[in-house]
């Protein structure tokens, strides 16, 4: 017997690889059990069949995609006036130079593998030769010249995969390179690549020709590419000069919204002897009595009597607001009504809103001033704060420059984008203070926003808007009359910041009392373990639910269409197929506005999940 | 009460709903004392040493620190809070900020400090609790017993009168606690006032000043640790020193 333990053998075996392989893949995953293999089968033969089905229709030669390519100045935005596009090449400018240097500050330029990019071309040569081996009968003219093209690029991707095959998992290749050569590909593209655009015309007859991808547009995107590309190698020469790059770069995105949507694109007409007259008096005063105001209350020592101070100031101001409107400005029951012109009325509004933020910045002042660095800093916020409110009063108040064609602003693509992004920006900040709210200890608060969004997510969006177009305007009783994309957006800001505040609840309620209790035993006080501790952590836990909410959003916008303003789906769907080139080309441009959505969802949900990627390393 | 007590219970009770947590606890614990409670779970230790910095909400009786009376006046708690520093069971690091802001935040937003200041100091702790090249990652990146410690240089950056610790060994593995221990004992030889909850014996053996003995949310008997160890006299004491000595 071998129970005394004193035989020991040791083998010592080299690693082996597991078997793999394309025929071992095919065993693993689908051909496993008979019941597997017929699943497969079947399956196989149904995308098969969907996709010929598919692509017949791509290419069934009745199908009208010039109507897409015709209009797509129409679909991008809509009447806007055409001696002005220097607006909107200006605005899309601001986007991509800001776009370029944070991605230089950000530093998103890594590394690829060859491997991942063989399986891209493998990828683009297989679907190629699919297309061309599936498509039905019609499709003749180029069949064997696709099946070509796209056998011969699989091949070069596996030839370059087998040649590699040693180092096919090593990031070897920088994106930033990649990148380029796919943007110089894309530049050159719209000069060179010619499509044949084939028209039907009403009599039967038909014409061929051939035509370049952009042909209006060539000159500005090819200028854009390189200001994108020039962009980056600033932000890198830059960036090790700069360490507050990222922090600059912050506040510019804020500004750049409300700069484009505000200036360039509507070009306000502004009379600048209210604003010598008006905003800079309000702002002068309000300013330095408030900063001043902020500056003593920052200093260092406890006190409750700021604290009564500032939430008095708050609960006057609001009061102020809410009767002031209802017993000067708009119930003409009232006898305290006025008539006045509407610019007095904005005069008042800009002052009481001036006042609320003051309050605001008051009853946080405790929290975050401190040693005089650190107050002169939040006076300075303050200013920028009380400047940001004024200047949006009043470019939102004055008239545009442009005599727009009919519609009151750009519309198509470009209004889908500035209604998503007004209502996500804005409703952040309101739905966190709901969420917080409801998550208060204070039950008249908690109330509030509990029935606020109950309220609103128990009626549909459409409803919202109905209430946003028409009654808005009843409530201000034409003292101030909003422009209906601003009508649009409160709808869809109020809406949003419901749903908004329950992810964000959500994130709130996953963080551990021990988290609490930490900040407290270190004598925090409520407003710096919100902003400091919880709400940083909640937010990087609700990602996901925030960005599923933003993608819906754009994608909602789409209801606007309803109260009148003229959104991309509904230029695809009503406008074009109107014209009398394009009768009967509805479904082409309805699939045309789907794959413009989805090439932007899906944009988004991608940059979420890197995003996730890099908040959560090295944290949990 | 004498005058050298920083800390003064007076027959303290709480209650959780129904369930009296603590019966009427009275203790004085003067500047630079240690004193280590055990007892066994559920006895109220816990509970009491969180109503010393009033994150438990203690019903009847009085509790002074530093002569401050614990009331709800919110002025009162953030005082004591800031003299006060606590040590969790498990951590309670912020896992959204690095090791040094994590330290830093306090002093900087509570303290109003200067960064540059608070960073200094900070990093004059995590050398004194031994893990300095530590300052840039992030909690999730550290042992448990790397952790607690940059827990009690948390605590520590507020330049606190007195220490709390709340079983800070009781999540740790068995190789990590030594570590812990040996950064609190440190603490006691440089005259900090500590009031420690814990199961190592070992430990209120060699540091402490005085061992508490709790047993159904009571005080039920203190003395130095020698008296305590070696001549227990309540019957409860010598039932729960045999069970786990």
């Amino acid at each position: 017997m071998a129970d005394d333990g004193a035989f020991v053998e040791t083998i010592e075996l080299a690693p082996e690889l597991p078997p793999s392989g394309p025929v071992q893949w095919i065993r693993e995953n689908l051909t496993y059990s008979v019941a597997s293999t017929i699943i497969t089968v079947v399956v196989g033969l149904v995308v098969v069949f969907g996709l010929r089905g598919l692509i017949g229709w791509f290419l069934d030669p009745f199908r009208k995609w010039s109507s897409v390519t015709a209009n797509a100045r129409l679909l991008m935005v809509q009447a806007y006036p055409a001696e002005q596009f220097s607006r909107v090449w200006i605005s899309v400018g601001i986007v991509v130079v800001l776009a370029g240097l944070s991605a230089a500050a950000w530093r998103v330029a890594g590394k690829v593998s060859v491997g991942q990019i063989t399986k891209a071309i493998m990828g683009i040569g297989s679907a190629l030769l699919l297309i061309a081996l599936l498509a039905p009968g019609e499709f003749s003219g180029g069949r064997g010249l696709l099946a070509v093209i796209g056998l011969v690029i699989a091949l070069a991707g596996y030839g370059l995969k087998r040649s590699n095959r040693e180092t096919i998992n090593d990031p070897t290749i920088s994106t930033v390179g990649l990148a380029a050569v796919i943007l110089v590909l894309i530049a050159a593209a719209l000069w060179i690549v010619k499509l044949p655009v084939q028209e039907v015309f009403a009599d039967g007859t038909k014409e061929v020709t051939n035509q370049l991808l952009a042909r209006s547009t060539k000159l500005p995107w090819t200028i854009l590419i390189g200001v994108l590309a020039l962009s980056y190698a600033i932000g890198v020469a830059i960036r090790d000069a700069i360490p507050s790059l990222r922090r600059i770069l912050v506040v510019l995105w804020t500004l750049s919204f409300p700069v484009i949507l505000m200036v360039v694109m509507r070009a306000p007409d502004i009379d600048w002897g209210t604003v010598l007259s008006v905003d800079l008096p309000i702002f002068l005063v309000l300013g330095a009595l408030i900063g001043y105001i902020l500056y003593v209350i920052g200093a260092p020592d406890t006190g409750e009597w700021k604290y009564i101070f500032s939430a008095l100031w708050l609960a006057f101001s609001v009061a102020w607001v809410l009767f002031g409107w209802y017993l000067f400005d708009t119930n003409s029951s009232s006898p305290f009504h006025i008539t006045a012109p509407a610019a007095d009325v904005l005069q008042r509004l800009e002052f009481k809103f001036s006042m609320i933020l003051g309050a605001i910045f008051a009853l946080a002042a405790p929290s975050f001033g401190g040693a005089k660095a650190a107050r002169i800093r939040y006076v300075g916020i303050w200013l920028a704060a009380l400047f940001a409110l004024i200047a949006s009063f009043r470019l939102s108040a004055v008239p545009s420059e442009l005599v727009l064609g009919g519609s009151a602003f750009v519309g198509g693509l470009s209004l889908t984008f500035t209604l998503a992004i007004a209502a996500i920006v804005l409703s952040f900040p309101l739905g966190v203070l709901l969420a917080l709210g409801r998550a208060s200890s204070m039950p008249i608060i908690r109330m509030i926003s509990t029935a606020y969004i109950e309220l609103v997510r128990s009626v549909p969006l459409i409803t919202w808007l109905y209430i946003g177009s028409n009654l808005l305007n009843l409530f201000l009783a034409g003292v101030v009359d909003i422009f209906s994309v601003v009508r649009a957006i409160i709808a869809m800001t109020l809406f949003s910041a419901a749903y908004l505040a329950e992810n964000v609840r959500g994130g709130l309620q996953s963080i551990p009392k021990g988290q609490y209790e930490a900040a407290d035993a270190v004598g925090m006080s409520v407003v710096q373990k919100t902003v400091l501790i919880t709400l940083p952590q909640a937010l990087k836990a609700v990602i996901p639910a925030l960005v599923g909410q933003v993608i819906a959003l754009f994608k909602d916008t789409s209801l606007v269409s309803i109260i009148g303003l003229f959104d991309l789906l509904y230029i695809a769907r009503n406008v074009v197929p109107g014209q009398s080139a394009n009768l009967g080309s509805i479904m082409e441009l309805t699939v045309a506005a789907a794959v413009i959505y989805w090439i932007f969802t899906f944009t988004f949900s991608r940059s979420s999940m890197r995003l996730e990627r890099r908040l959560g390393l090295g944290t949990r | 009460m004498s005058d050298q007590a920083i800390i003064d219970c007076r027959g303290v009770k709480k209650w959780f709903g129904d369930f009296q947590a603590l019966r009427g606890v009275d203790l004085e614990v003067t500047k630079g004392e240690v004193v280590v409670i055990i007892g066994p779970s559920g006895s109220g230790k816990s509970t009491f040493i969180r109503c010393i910095n009033r994150l438990e909400v203690h019903q009847e009786g009085q509790i002074f620190v530093d002569g401050i009376e614990l009331t709800n006046d919110v002025r009162n708690i953030e005082a004591i809070r800031k003299d006060v520093g606590m040590v969790f069971q498990s951590f309670n690091l912020f896992p959204h900020l690095t090791i040094m802001q994590n330290i830093t935040l306090a002093p900087i937003w509570v303290k109003k400090q200067s960064k540059s200041e608070a960073e200094a100091y900070g990093r004059e702790l995590l050398e004194r609790v031994g893990i300095p090249e530590q300052a840039d990652k992030y909690p999730g990146q550290l042992s448990g017993g790397q952790q607690q410690r940059v827990a009690i240089a948390r605590a520590l950056a507020m330049r606190p009168q007195i220490m709390l610790f709340d079983e800070p060994t009781s999540a740790l593995d068995p190789e990590m606690v030594k570590e812990v221990l040996d950064a609190m004992k440190e603490l006691a030889r440089e005259g900090m006032t500590m009031i420690v909850v814990t199961h190592e014996m070992g430990f209120a053996r060699e540091v402490a000043d005085r061992v508490l003995f709790f047993d159904y949310g009571q005080l039920v008997e203190a003395g130095t640790p020698e008296h305590f160890f070696t001549n227990p006299q309540h019957d409860r004491t010598k039932l729960f020193l045999s069970q786990i000595l």
